[in-house]
């Protein structure tokens, strides 16, 4: 029943559009006095390979933005495909697979399980996707690797700083190596120097092809972007290139 | 996911929270512990009646008659041997005395008087060649009373562990003779202690061939009819002592103020035992309230345990954990803890029955019954197995409710929660 079948990402399998939104709304308490149109009409499409930004102030809507685009909610109105898969009326179960191997998600608050070890955390989603111990672990220990903590495996997050636990994150979110990469203003808890780390990691592996979603209110991060798409009140207001770094 | 993955983690997550999974157990384990030692020392109790029946010998039935002529004991012992043969296994006339006149038993110059306080009644039985097999007692050494010692009244004499113990110790008794009553008995064998020395019956006995008992009758007196049956299987205990054997003997003892009886512990027996079963279930029954009252504490800190756990919860179903993964993840989690609660309290009710059970035995001892030394009661492994499979029932049942709720959490509001 707990059993669920290895599979490998399904980066061969490509729709023509990595992302494609079409008029979605996200509307809370609807009809209500107190309703809320966090995300307006919006309309997206997102190639393979972009490094995007999405750039607002708090309460812009952003992060219910990011949340749709992770398949952690889903739209009220409108559609949303991922990687061609129309995500917006999935089950919930199905969407639990589309995250695990579609997505890697790098949060704000780095978001570790806080009892398990560096290389228990890099694991996790490996062991939801069924893969088995030896491969897995190999797997984890190679993005720990990647991201400069091989030294580190054996520590509970309590024991690493801040720019260490993010570097964690970033090994959890691209061990399976998924297609995308959505970064929940990842910088945003750690000191200007770690947080430039990231970005470089993140641009790395931009150029390796993974495409990269970057939330952030911070205009000079969203300059290292390729795309940079401002939204405002629940509404794109525009979508520009960004300076190349 | 798999199943040992599930494990893994959950054992890691009690590890994590050491004092709180040993408090949260403590439920399970007073539980479990109670009902194991409750049920165990009951059945115990009942175990330790039935071997002490046994030790008196199986599907026995004790027959006594006066009044009857010696011609009618004699077709009443054919009866037994040719018409009932294939309900009676054996019998054995017996004849019990004690040396009331006190003329002692010795060996060369050691005396065993009845009358000297250290020592209890030394009992004389005159039987037949099945006396040793009505009577469950086995040889430890010699040979049994054979027909032909009966036929011969051959002045040989079968005596118990006690005896051997008190006149010859360390030496071979086969073979020595025995003054009893004055007269001269050769020692030709040595019962046992019964159940290899744990139930301490009545070793202190000799058995002779029942065709001496008028050659003692001046030493020992008259005596009525006795006899030992052993019934050749349970079942027909109530037919022989209720019907066929007072029925044969009907009429034969009623001249003057004769009488005739045959009875079995048998019927005692099976009540006791359905008594002991009773109270076992009920006792059983109380302590596992108590078992309730433990699953119910689990529940309580599982559902802590996912409150608190929210965010983990949010970041396992954002990195793809399904539903089901999670509803696992809690659910192995609360058996996993009532499960290790369920060994414990295993471990503590062997200890329990083993020390409380045997107190409570030593107290209830019947007096009637032979004592017993180093009987120690153990619970059965149907019991010790189904405490376990109980206890992991229970942390399934009782992690449900808390195991859905983590479930049916939502990603992202889950990842809100700080």
């Amino acid at each position: 029943m707990w059993e669920r079948k290895a599979q490998t990402p399904d980066t061969e399998r490509r729709a023509e559009l990595l992302i494609d939104v079409q008029r979605m709304s996200k509307i809370y308490n609807e009809g209500r006095e107190n309703e809320v149109r966090a995300l307006d009409d919006i309309s997206l499409q997102v190639s393979w390979g972009e490094f995007l930004c999405i750039l607002g102030q708090s309460g812009s809507g952003k992060s219910t933005l990011m949340n749709i685009l992770g398949c952690l909610d889903i739209p009220t109105y409108g559609s949303y495909h991922l990687n061609g898969q129309p995500v917006s009326d999935m089950k919930p179960s199905v969407l639990s697979g589309i995250r695990n191997r579609e997505i890697g998600f790098i949060f704000q608050g780095f978001n570790l399980i806080p009892a398990l070890t560096a290389l228990e955390n890099v694991e996790l989603p490996l062991i939801y996707r069924g893969m088995p111990r030896e491969e897995r672990r190999r797997l984890a220990q190679e993005a720990l690797v990647s991201v400069g903590l091989e030294k580190r495996m054996d520590h509970r997050p309590g024991e690493m700083s801040g720019g260490q636990q993010q570097r964690v994150a970033i090994a959890r979110a691209v061990a399976a190596k998924p297609p995308i990469i959505m970064a929940d203003e990842p910088t945003g808890n750690l000191d200007s120097a770690s947080g430039l780390d990231i970005m470089r990691k993140l641009t790395a592996l931009n150029e390796q092809g993974t495409s990269i979603i970057l939330i952030t209110h911070d205009n000079h991060l969203a300059q290292m972007a390729k795309r940079i798409v401002t939204i405002q009140d629940g509404r794109i207001i525009s979508d520009t290139k960004g300076g190349s770094v | 996911m798999n199943w040992m993955q599930t494990v893994r983690m959950a054992f890691k997550s009690i590890l994590n929270n050491k004092v709180r999974s040993i408090l949260t157990m403590l439920g399970i384990i007073i539980g479990v512990a109670s009902v194991i030692a409750i049920v165990a020392s009951i059945q115990g109790t009942s175990k330790l009646q039935r071997l002490q029946y046994e030790a008196m010998g199986v599907n026995r039935i004790d027959i006594y008659g006066y009044g009857a002529k010696n011609r009618d004991w004699q077709e009443f012992e054919d009866y037994m041997t040719n018409d009932l043969s294939d309900k009676i296994a054996a019998w054995s006339p017996q004849s019990q005395y004690y040396d009331w006149q006190n003329s002692g038993i010795q060996y060369r110059a050691k005396r065993l008087d009845n009358n000297d306080s250290n020592s209890g009644y030394t009992y004389m039985y005159f039987g037949n060649e099945h006396y040793g097999e009505v009577t469950s007692h086995a040889l430890s050494a010699g040979r049994d009373i054979s027909a032909a010692d009966c036929r011969t009244r051959a002045r040989v004499c079968v005596i118990g562990e006690t005896l051997r113990k008190y006149f010859f110790g360390a030496m071979s008794p086969i073979g020595q003779k025995l003054q009893i009553g004055g007269k001269g008995f050769e020692v030709i064998g040595v019962y046992a202690g019964k159940y290899d020395g744990k139930l301490n019956t009545d070793d202190q006995m000799i058995v002779m061939p029942y065709t001496l008992q008028s050659t003692m009758m001046s030493v020992y007196g008259m005596a009525d009819r006795q006899y030992i049956v052993k019934a050749a299987e349970k079942d027909v205990i109530a037919e022989l002592t209720d019907e066929l054997l007072p029925g044969f003997m009907q009429g034969r003892c009623e001249a003057g103020n004769g009488y005739f009886s045959a009875s079995s512990d048998s019927q005692w027996q099976e009540q006791s035992e359905s008594s002991n079963n009773m109270l076992a279930l009920l006792g059983g029954g109380v302590a596992g309230i108590s078992l309730l009252v433990g699953g119910i504490g689990i529940m309580n800190i599982m559902l802590v345990s996912v409150t608190e756990r929210t965010r983990e919860i949010g970041i396992r179903m954002a990195i793809g954990a399904r539903k089901r993964d999670i509803i696992g993840q809690f659910l192995v989690e609360a058996s996993v803890v009532s499960c290790c609660g369920g060994v414990i309290g295993i471990v503590l009710g062997c200890f329990l029955s083993a020390v409380l059970g045997n107190l409570l035995l030593a107290k209830t001892q019947n007096s009637y019954m032979p004592t017993v030394e180093q009987f120690t009661v153990l619970p059965s492994a149907g019991l010790v197995i189904g405490a376990f499979l109980f206890s992991a029932l229970l942390g399934i049942i009782f992690g449900l409710y808390p195991a859905n709720k983590a479930s049916n959490l939502q990603p992202v509001d889950a990842l809100r929660t700080q």
